[in-house]
């Protein structure tokens, strides 16, 4: 049962990439990626949690011998939210202009028209 | 359709099998709680006796992988220049005037009353909370990005509460542009200090300080600092950008 946290990435990593999948609108579509990019943050997370540890701020009242949990993959989550912010934002735009050409939001509608 | 079905098939048929090697290997991670980094003894002692600062995501950030974070500002900056240019709007589809409908039968909601008593006094108690956040980031949790995400969601506000004309004339899209590009450039000029007085790249060449005191950590405190800025004008940039979309310019209807 130790394990429940990586699962529980991996289940909401698998979910989001059905989404993506099975989606007939490019806006749920790139929500979708949002929540597959989620995962990431709670396996990182997960993966650098030290039973009992402290949030690794050095200021102020501690136990000595205090554990704190590691935070090079704080810092990594940190990265991968700002990267998806970005990602997301462009793909919206994209997609603002895919509506601007075509007048369609479906993924499915977009290949139709070009054949 | 049986096409659509066929590849529905397909995709459970390769979720499955994805899953199961994602779950195999997850299950052979170490066990949750008892992570043993190569670095967890290292990061705190450089940090807190020879940089000293006190929130070691900042170190990790801004001083062990400051160049990592070069370039995530840098895909930052990257996406919001694409947004600019995706959005442009091309001679052809100038005035076509039905570019974002709204929904069928449904028409834009004014402001609500309470919101428009509320933001004149909640916008600039969450823009200094935001500056709290960015110049305290190397001793207290935050730092640059999240509060460029703090200063830019209050801002945010003043379209919520007033509308497009509201926002549009308190952000100003071309100078935030200048700004973020600015604050980006400082970033860079910061690395190239310390290559001109002869370290490498991006190393901590100020004198580090009294831990705990505002003034400390050397560059960390810089660049968290321009790094803040450089976020949340490009935040800022993006609003005005999404939110110029549904409002053509000079059409000026205000909410």
């Amino acid at each position: 049962m130790d394990k429940v946290p990586y699962l529980t990435a991996g289940w909401v990593f698998l979910a989001g990439l059905y989404g993506m999948a099975t989606s007939r609108n490019l806006v749920h579509q790139v929500m979708c990626l949002s929540v597959v990019q989620s995962a990431t943050y709670v396996l990182l997370l997960a993966s650098g949690y030290r039973e009992g540890g402290l949030a690794p701020i050095m200021i102020g009242a501690r136990p000595d011998n205090a554990t704190f949990v590691d935070p090079v993959v704080q810092a990594l989550a940190l990265t991968d939210i700002v990267v998806g912010a970005a990602v997301t934002a462009l793909l919206l735009a994209i997609i603002i202009r895919v509506w601007r050409v075509k007048h369609v939001l479906d993924p499915d509608a977009l290949t139709r028209d070009e054949s | 359709m049986s096409g659509a079905r066929l590849r529905h098939g397909f995709l459970l048929a390769g979720l499955v099998g994805l899953g199961l090697l994602l779950g195999w290997s997850l299950l052979n991670l170490h066990p949750y709680g008892e992570f043993h980094g190569p670095d967890e003894i290292r990061i705190e002692a450089i940090a807190l006796h020879e940089r000293h600062v006190t929130n070691l995501d900042a170190f990790v950030n801004f001083d062990l992988r400051a160049l990592d974070t070069l370039g995530e500002e840098f895909i930052f900056f990257t996406a919001i220049v694409g947004l600019s240019l995706v959005l442009r709007r091309l001679p052809g589809e100038a005035e076509e005037g039905k570019s974002l409908p709204l929904a069928a039968g449904r028409s834009a909601p004014e402001p609500d009353e309470l919101t428009r008593w509320i933001t004149p006094a909640y916008v600039p108690a969450l823009v200094v909370f935001g500056l709290y956040v960015l110049i305290h980031g190397h001793l207290t949790p935050g730092g640059g990005f999240q509060a460029g995400a703090i200063i830019g969601s209050a801002l945010a506000m003043i379209y919520v509460a007033f509308g497009y004309s509201a926002f549009s004339h308190t952000v100003d899209q071309e100078r935030t542009e200048v700004v973020e590009a600015a604050a980006a450039a400082c970033y860079i000029a910061t690395g190239l200090t310390a290559l001109a007085i002869g370290a490498s790249f991006l190393t901590n060449i100020l004198p580090v300080g009294e831990t705990g005191r505002l003034y400390s950590a050397g560059t960390i405190w810089i660049l968290n600092d321009v790094s803040g800025a450089a976020v949340s004008f490009g935040f800022l940039t993006m609003m005005a950008e999404f939110i110029s979309q549904t409002h053509h310019r000079g059409s000026g209807a205000g909410g």
